[in-house]
């Protein structure tokens, strides 16, 4: 603080008070502010005299706490226009930023959103027939030859679910990144034959197959195909399963954390409907390619697109025996869905190019026996299963000779000799083998005739005739 | 307005509010007739109304009162029991703990809230009559900021008593009883420099003047001449800042226009030729040789010059 000259100190000093002193009440009044101005100014010239009467002032003051009992003028309180002046300012400022956030957000989800999709076209288109049902990707027939054989599914790991299974399909979704950063750490595996376990809960993997070549051969394929759009909601986590071939040539599992959603990738143009719905069913099953009992999740594929999963939502029965489980969304537009025909010599095949080309389909590849009683189905465990299926296969070596094929969407149901039924939820890329028994009697005899009204409701007639029918997609089956 | 006048003008007002003022002050319940209480209001407006006042002034006063807290004291002071319990259940707490804020130390509190305790029942007699301290309130401002006051008198009358008693042993030590009668005044300089100081103070307002008393003579704190006031801290800064130039300036003026030139006036103000007095004789204290008087009279203005 400035100094005064002594000089004035000592002329301060030197002042006598006017008027006598104060009394109580009126030094209190003053505390108070309850002084009139020519009151007030009388009592301040005093004090200015006296200081007996500015030690009894300050010695009188309430303390701090008591303030208020002390009427203090609100010179600068907070509610003065000062203050509120900058206040009002942040708060503008504040507004606006939050409005401006609001408005990137809007404009950056559905770009987001379109560019997710068009990757995940490009996914689609990739994921070669991941049917290959074939064990080796190598000795894949045409059909992964036809295909990239990075099946990309379009797994959108999202939220970093990863899939285990061996080969994943690397969506390249912009959103998912750090599945992008794990695809890349992947990329490097190696297709394993027979391998398509994948677990039920842990995370989606992806698995970018060959860095380059899935690019080329997608985009040959894209020439071909009506833009396979990928969809997955800005906010969905992840993963689809991409079709998983036997040994995963093209194939993402992908597994959805219980509470993820996985999102549908859909080979489909601009299906973002179809998304939705996957993300819906999502809810219900993780998918797990491997190791389960159930045909791994069925990814509707445009029937042109050789994508081998084109990612969709698929449910597959929890390996808890979830009875529910299987609920297949169809959330794929039917032109990547492929025909389905039974050469002259009784192999099944299958067309993705509306006819033009049919591959061959080995549903011993990588099939499942599946039990029609939920309670064994329920037991069985991944150890079970892999001896399942081992059995199955010793069982099945032989490729049946198959009679009749019936398409719902990717729902396939192929019948044939020796009461061959297989079943594949995915347009053929994974089949299982169903076995209709009811009252201790096994279905008999050749499959002459299949009919499905829906995904649900089957009928089976084979040659002894029998007539065997099913109300919830061949887990239980009634014969008539 | 004549006292006369004045006082009958007071009396009507105290008649037109009485209904008012009587309601608000629940004097009933502490056995105060409203008679009793009119009396009152008239003598307490009586001792504030001036020769100037108005009649609208007499009216916002008697309005402003504290006519609940101006009852039960007058009560209190009358010597009205119930309104003696009432008195003790609100405000003996609360004395004790002012006067210990204001002694600072426990058995000084506990002296001070006695004396007054006792001054405030009454102890002493004139005329027969009880005289209360309680008879003094007239509920200008709250009772209990008026305990504090006077509790505050009574603690600076007491201290000031005490700092007059100064010991002979003290004045030795100081060596009062042998310092020199003060020079002569000094030259004429000197008239003109209080004159001119004088006349800038002068023209300071009440507050202002108020304000540099406290912070240089008292030497109190911002904060604490802030609440003295009821203004915030950062006002009294700025208030000591702008006067400290302004002071300077304006008594610079006025000893040049007393006939002084620039440099003497600015001299004359950074060097008190009473300063120079006390440093020698402090000087003389400590030192058997005193330095030559010219300069001591050159540190002065460095020192001065530098503060």
């Amino acid at each position: 603080m400035p100094n005064v000259p002594n000089i004035v100190r000592e002329r301060l000093k030197a002042a006598e008070p006017t008027a006598g002193h104060p009394d109580a009440d009126v030094l209190t009044a003053f505390m108070e502010q309850s002084l009139r101005s020519v009151e007030r100014a009388r009592v301040l010239d005093h004090l200015a005299r006296c200081a007996d009467c500015r030690d009894v002032v300050a010695l009188a003051l309430p303390a701090t706490e008591d303030a208020g009992a002390v009427t203090l003028v609100p010179h600068h309180g907070w509610l003065t226009w000062p203050t509120l002046r900058w206040a009002f300012v942040a708060a503008g400022i504040m507004v606006i930023a939050s409005f401006g956030v609001m408005r990137y957000r809007e404009s950056a989800q559905p770009e987001q959103l379109s560019r997710y999709a068009a990757q995940k076209v490009e996914v689609a288109r990739e994921s070669p027939a991941s049917a290959p049902v074939s064990a080796a990707a190598g000795p894949e027939t045409k059909p992964d030859k036809a295909l990239v054989p990075p099946a990309r599914s379009e797994a959108d790991t999202k939220s970093g679910a990863a899939v285990e299974p061996k080969q994943l399909v690397d969506t390249e979704l912009a959103s998912a990144q750090p599945a992008t950063r794990q695809m890349d750490r992947l990329s490097s595996e190696q297709p394993s034959a027979n391998d398509f376990h994948g677990s039920v809960a842990g995370p989606i993997k992806r698995q970018i197959s060959n860095g380059p070549n899935p690019p080329v051969q997608w985009q040959q394929q894209n020439a071909q195909l009506p833009p396979v759009r990928m969809i997955a909601p800005a906010a969905a986590p992840a993963a689809t399963a991409g079709a998983n071939t036997g040994n995963l040539s093209q194939t993402v599992t992908v597994e959805v954390a219980g509470a993820a959603k996985p999102v549908a990738t859909e080979a489909q143009d601009h299906n973002s409907q179809a998304q939705l719905q996957a993300s819906d069913s999502q809810e219900r099953s993780a998918y797990s390619t491997v190791g389960k009992a159930k045909a791994p999740v069925n990814i509707e594929t445009a029937s042109a697109a050789p994508v081998t999963d084109a990612a969709g939502q698929q449910e597959l029965p929890r390996q808890d025996g979830n009875p529910n489980g299987r609920n297949f969304v169809f959330a794929t537009t039917p032109a990547l869905l492929p025909r389905w025909t039974i050469s002259a010599n009784g192999s099944l095949q299958r067309s993705f190019d509306q006819g033009s080309t049919w591959q061959d389909v080995d549903v011993n590849a990588n099939s499942a026996l599946s039990m029609t009683s939920l309670e064994a189905f329920a037991k069985t465990s991944r150890a079970k299963e892999k001896d399942a299926n081992k059995k199955a296969l010793k069982a099945g070596a032989a490729t049946p000779t198959f009679r009749v094929v019936t398409a719902l969407g990717s729902e396939v149901w192929a019948g044939g000799s020796a009461g061959a039924l297989y079943h594949s939820a995915d347009a053929g890329s994974h089949w299982t083998r169903i076995l209709p028994s009811a009252a201790g009697t096994n279905l008999s005899g050749d499959v002459v005739s299949l009919e499905f009204s829906d995904p649900q409701h089957g009928r089976i007639t084979t040659s002894t005739p029998e007539t065997w029918t099913t109300a919830d997609e061949g887990q239980t089956w009634q014969k008539q | 307005m004549s006292s006369t006048k004045q006082n009958s003008a007071v009396q009507s007002i105290v008649n037109d509010l009485l209904v008012e003022l009587h309601a608000r002050s629940g004097c009933e319940k502490i056995g105060l007739t409203r008679e009793s209480f009119a009396v009152i209001l008239c003598e307490v407006g009586t001792k504030h109304a001036t020769a100037s006042t108005s009649e609208t002034e007499i009216r916002a006063f008697f309005l402003s009162l504290r006519v609940d807290e101006l009852a039960l004291a007058r009560a209190c002071a009358g010597g009205n029991n119930s309104a003696w319990e009432i008195f003790l259940t609100r405000y003996r707490e609360k004395l004790y703990l002012s006067a210990l804020r204001i002694a600072r130390e426990d058995s000084a509190a506990r002296d001070l809230a006695d004396t007054l305790y006792a001054d405030l029942y009454g102890t002493s007699t004139r005329d027969g009559q009880r005289v209360s301290k309680l008879s003094s309130y007239t509920g200008r401002g709250s009772l209990e900021g008026w305990l504090r006051t006077v509790l505050a008198q009574e603690y600076v009358n007491r201290y000031r008593r005490t700092k007059r008693l100064v010991s002979l042993d003290e004045e030795s030590e100081d060596g009062v009883q042998f310092c020199a009668p003060d020079p002569e005044p000094a030259p004429a300089a000197d008239t003109r420099l209080e004159q001119a100081t004088d006349e800038a103070l002068a023209l300071l307002s009440a507050e202002d003047r108020m304000v540099l008393s406290a912070y240089y003579l008292d030497e109190r704190t911002l904060a604490e001449i802030a609440r003295m006031l009821g203004v915030h801290e950062s006002t009294i800064s700025r208030k000591l800042d702008k006067l400290a130039k302004a002071l300077r300036k304006q008594i610079l003026g006025n000893l040049v226009r007393r006939g002084m030139s620039r440099r003497q006036a600015e001299e004359s103000i950074d060097v008190d030729v009473r300063d120079l007095q006390v440093n020698i004789k402090r000087t003389l204290t400590q030192e058997s040789s005193p330095p030559a008087f010219s300069e001591k009279r050159a540190e002065a203005r460095v020192r001065e010059g530098s503060g």
